[in-house]
C-alpha cells in the first residue's frame, strides 16, 4: 500500500524487517524504481525490529534509487531500529527524517 | 512459579524457524528481568548469527539449529550449535562502517552488530564437525534488588 506524492512513494514497512522480510521489501522497492519512481520513503513508524538483512535492503535500495536519479529517505525510525542503524554505521549517511511530510518534502 | 535457569530448542535450519529463535531469547530474557534494551541486543545476535548459519552454512546442505539460553555467574550464556561445514564467523573482516555508503560492500553487517551487542563471542569446532557459537553478555542488576 505505497501512498503516492508528487515527489515520493511512501512504503509503509511494519513489524519485523528480517531474513524472512527483506527479499519481499527489495523486490517492491526495485520494483517501484524500474517503474520509474525513484524517490522514496520508508515509513518506519511502526517497525518493531530490524536486523542486517533488512539495512541490506535499505542500503541497496538507496543505492538503486540514486543511480537511477531519485533517492530514499527514513522516515520515523524509532526504538530497537534506530539503535540498530546508528551501531551499522548508516546513521547520517541515508537521509533520516521525524516525519513523513519532511522525508517527502526533502526530495 | 520457578524460573528456568535454561532453556533450550532445536529448529530446522531455514529462514522460516528464525523468529521461533528470537521469541524463545525474548521470552527468557523478560522472565529474568531484563529491560528492553538487553533483551533486543540479545535477539538481534542470536539472529544474525542464526540467519548465517541457515544462509551459508546449510547452503550446500540441511540440518537443524539448536539454540541453549543460560545464566553462568551472572551472564547470559547463548549456545548457537549447528551441523553446517565449519566456519568461524569471530574471524570474518570487520567492515569499513565509516566508508560512504555508496563504495561499501553490501553484507558483513551481521557480525559487527554481534560483536556491538556482545561482551564475548566465541567460536568452536563441534566434536561432530559442525559448529559451536558462543555468545555471551553480561545481565543488568535485577531490578529491586
Amino acid at each position: 500500500m505505497a501512498a503516492t506524492s508528487p515527489s515520493a512513494v511512501v512504503v509503509p514497512v511494519i513489524d519485523n524487517l528480517d531474513a524472512v522480510s527483506a527479499p519481499g521489501l527489495e523486490r517492491r522497492l526495485n520494483g517501484l524504481v524500474e517503474e520509474g519512481s525513484t524517490r522514496l520513503v520508508l515509513d518506519l513508524t511502526n517497525l518493531r525490529y530490524l536486523a542486517s538483512a533488512g539495512l541490506r535492503t535499505i542500503i541497496a535500495a538507496h543505492r538503486f534509487a540514486g543511480m537511477a536519479g531519485g533517492g530514499l529517505h527514513l522516515a520515523c525510525l524509532n526504538g530497537f531500529p534506530q539503535t540498530v542503524v546508528e551501531q551499522s554505521g548508516i546513521a547520517g549517511r541515508i537521509p533520516t527524517f521525524a516525519t513523513v511530510d519532511e522525508a517527502t518534502a526533502a526530495f | 512459579m520457578a524460573m528456568a535457569t535454561s532453556v533450550e530448542v532445536t529448529v530446522p535450519g531455514d529462514v522460516e524457524h528464525l523468529a521461533s529463535l528470537r521469541d524463545c531469547v525474548e521470552t527468557f530474557c523478560d522472565q529474568l528481568g531484563q529491560l528492553p534494551n538487553f533483551t533486543m541486543a540479545v535477539m538481534l545476535s542470536v539472529d544474525e548469527a542464526a540467519t548465517n548459519v541457515v544462509m551459508h552454512g546449510y547452503g550446500q546442505c540441511v540440518g537443524d539449529v539448536q539454540l541453549q539460553v543460560s545464566v553462568v555467574d551472572g551472564s547470559l550464556v547463548v549456545r548457537l550449535t549447528d551441523t553446517a561445514p565449519p566456519y568461524d564467523p569471530t574471524q570474518a573482516p570487520t567492515p569499513d562502517i565509516s566508508a560512504p555508503i555508496e563504495d561499501r560492500a553490501i553484507g558483513g553487517l551481521g557480525i559487527h552488530l554481534i560483536r556491538n551487542n556482545m561482551d564475548v563471542v566465541a567460536h568452536r569446532i563441534t566434536e561432530a564437525g559442525g559448529n559451536e557459537l558462543t555468545l555471551t553478555k553480561r545481565l543488568a542488576a535485577p531490578q529491586g534488588a
